[in-house]
Formats: structure tokens, sequence, C-alpha cells
């Protein structure tokens, strides 16, 4: 990420999207992080140039609500892998 | 995580009229013994963090873990905020109208958040926290990312005693601060005494088995988590009124991981009296530390990892350990074997 981004203290943030990228693609599933990981960087990029920053995150985030709320263990997890 | 909830630290000691009677006396009487601005605006702090934390734990008592706490927070803040900048709303009616958004938009989000249960509801409400933000953060009634500033303070009350009290200096905000403290502190425990104590601490020991005793794990999941938040939201209406701004970053998921802090800190086995101590203790001692502003983070940091390795189940495990009833010496014992480790030489002696 330096080369692109730069590096700062704060890069730590980015923590939280990806905990939801991996809920999102489900745990355990390399192929379902990398599909989230696409979902988000995606919608991210593309809502920015179109829809505005928020409303785009907004938006993914309601998306994201929506896949655990029916799927808890992600688009290609299983729920007890999360072993919560 | 070990449970171990105490049911005698989930109500006030009533037992003990005059001990509580001192302490009542005692924080009336701390703006007049310290007369430092300053100070009071550390306790008034210390009251409306702590009550956060008292939040979040209810919320761990019905086996949720919560990760909305700051947002609820923020929804009541801005309530307030919208209601009285926007549709000229007094502060005073701000009070109840904007506690009862929070409830509302609690119990909608609720049902949803409950349904899931376990860990979507863990991922779920951190959701939550992080729209709220964006929301705020997004949309021009909320003021976007600068906030809603210049917010009146609350219109001055007439008291029987007192005359007319202006909302101008630190002390009056202390004082409803201290209200609005008892206040919580007596819903919660009328709350924890009642029959909806006893079902969440069933739901909490094993979900299956309190099903089988006929309790209705998502209505009483659903009464604590709009309690819960509605009581964070009366808390934001504090923060308005002592504030006068609001700032969408106030209310985002560090401030919720705080709040995680003030209550692990102090105990998670008392309801009351270890969130105010974790939050004293994490408010109090930055504070002291402040040899250099930005260096603070780090002192405090250790001083955090040293207690947690110390004391896992809170600072109120000490309590236990000078009443010598169970479960209390762990850390001290912990701090004994340490210090033999580390001094050899102690075994001569």
């Amino acid at each position: 990420m330096a080369p692109v981004f730069g590096i700062s203290p704060w890069m730590g943030t980015i923590l939280l999207p990806i905990i939801f990228i991996v809920v999102l693609g489900g745990a355990g599933s390399m192929l379902g992080s990398v599909l989230g990981g696409l979902i988000f960087g995606m919608t991210t990029a593309f809502g920015d140039y179109f829809i505005g920053s928020g409303v785009a995150q907004i938006g993914l985030y309601a998306l994201i609500g929506i896949v655990i709320f029916f799927k808890p263990g992600g688009l290609f997890g299983h729920e007890e892998e999360m072993g919560l | 995580m070990k449970k171990k909830w105490d049911c005698r630290r989930m109500r006030i000691p009533l037992k003990k009229p005059i001990g509580l009677l001192a302490l009542l006396l005692f924080v009336l009487a701390l703006p007049l013994l310290v007369n430092s601005p300053y100070f009071v605006h550390l306790m008034i702090m210390v009251a409306m963090n702590s009550v956060l934390a008292m939040t979040f734990i209810m919320l761990l008592r019905a086996g949720l873990l919560n990760l909305s706490v700051a947002a609820f927070w923020g929804i009541g803040a801005y309530a307030s905020a919208v209601l009285v900048m926007k549709l000229g709303f007094s502060v005073w009616l701000a009070l109840p109208a904007s506690t009862a958004i929070t409830g509302i938009l609690a119990f909608l989000v609720g049902i949803i958040l409950i349904r899931s249960g376990g860990f979507g509801f863990v991922m779920l409400s951190a959701l939550v926290g992080m729209v709220t933000v964006l929301v705020f953060g997004t949309f021009d009634v909320f003021g976007g990312y600068v906030g809603i500033a210049n917010i009146p303070p609350p219109e001055p009350i007439i008291l029987p005693f007192f005359g007319k009290v202006a909302f101008a200096s630190k002390v009056p905000y202390y004082y409803l601060m201290v209200l609005l403290f008892m206040l919580v502190v007596a819903v919660f425990s009328a709350f924890y005494a009642a029959w909806s104590g006893r079902a969440w601490r069933a739901i909490d020991l094993s979900p299956p088995l309190a099903m089988t005793l006929g309790i209705d794990i998502f209505r009483y999941r659903l009464l604590a988590f709009v309690v819960g938040s509605a009581t964070a939201g009366l808390m934001g209406w504090f923060y308005v009124g002592y504030f006068g701004a609001v700032l969408p970053s106030t209310f985002d998921m560090f401030k919720t991981f705080n709040i995680q802090i003030y209550a692990i800190l102090g105990g998670l086995g008392s309801a009351f009296l270890g969130p105010v101590v974790g939050t004293f203790v994490m408010t109090a001692v930055p504070e002291f530390l402040r040899i250099a502003k930005d260096i603070e983070p780090i002192y405090t940091g250790f001083l955090l990892i040293v207690l947690v390795l110390f004391f896992p189940e809170g600072l109120m495990s000490l309590s236990a350990y000078w009443r010598r009833s169970e479960g209390g010496p762990e850390g001290i014992a912990r701090i004994g074997r340490w210090a033999k480790a580390l001094l050899p030489v102690s075994k001569k002696v």
C-alpha cells in the first residue's frame, strides 16, 4: 500500500473496513475475501465518482448489513467458522 | 470471557443508608470544596462516560456485545441539536423528545439486529455505528462534517429554594448531571431487580435453557437494547446542552471502543460502581500524567496494559479481595508471583 498511498500513523484505521470485507466474503474462504475486497473497492471508487463518497459508503455498508442479516457466515463461508 | 455475575453487585446497597447519604452529600458538596471549573468539568465527563459504559454492560448482561453505544449517543445528540436549531424547540422540551426519538429508532433497528442473533448482532451493530457517522456527515440537515455549532444552553429554570438558576458556569451542569446520573442508576437498578433482570441473567447464562423456561429471548433483548440506547440518547442530549456543538467524528467507533475500555477496566461484574471506577481511572489518570500532551497516550496505553494484565476481571476485583470473599485475590496473587519471579532476593527474606 505504501508506494500507492504513502504512509501515515493513521493507516491502521483501515482495520474496520477490512473486518467488514472479510465478513462480507465469508471467513475461512480465500475467494470470499478476494470478492469482498473487489466489491468494496469498486463500490467505493465508482461511488465516489458518480454519486458522492458519503452516499456510496452508506449504500455499501447497507449492502454488507443485508448480507450479514440473511447469511451470517458471509457469501462463501459457514457460520461456525467464525468461532463465535 | 469468564461469566461471573455477582447479583449483589447489581443493586444499590440500600441497606446502608448512612453510607449512601454520606456519599451523596460528598458528591453534592464537591464543587463547593474544590472550586475549580476544570475539576468540575472532569467530574461531568466521568459521569457521562460511566453512564455510557453502564448501557454497554446492560446489553452485555443480556448476552449482546453492543458496538453501537456511541452511535445512539450521537443520535440523541443530533436529534436534540436538530430539534433546537432547525425546529425551534426549547432545550428542555428536547430532553424527552430526543430520548424518545432515540428509543423509537433503537426499537426499529433492534428488531432487525436482534433477530440476527449472536455474531450477526456484533457485526450489524458495528455497521450501525459506522453508518450513523456517515449519515451525519453526508446529509445537509445534520450540517455535514463540520457539525452544528452555537446550540444554546438550557434555558434558566426557577427552583423552589435556589431562585433562578442559569446555565452559565459549569456548576449547574454538574448538578444536572448528578440528577441524571441518579435517575439512570435508579431506573437501571429497577430493571435489574425486576423480572427483566433475572430474565437477562438466564439468557446470558444459556439461551436455550432460558427458552425452555418460557423466557422470550427476543423480547427481553429488545427491551435491554431500547432501554440502553435511550439512556445513551439522554446522555447525547446532555452533551449538546453542555458543549453547545456536535461533530460527527465525536460519535465514531473509537468512542465505542473507549466506552468498552471503561467498562472492562472497571469490571464487568458490577453494574454501577465498576463503570464509574473504570471511567475515573481512564479519565483522571491521563490528566494527571499530562507531562507532555503528545506522549500522554503512550503512558495511558502502558498503564492500561499493566492494569488488564494484573486485573483481567476489572478493578472491582480488588474490592472483593478486601472483603475476603471468594474469587477476589487473583490480581494480588498474580502481582505476588510476578514480584517473586522478578526479584529472586525476596525468597531469602
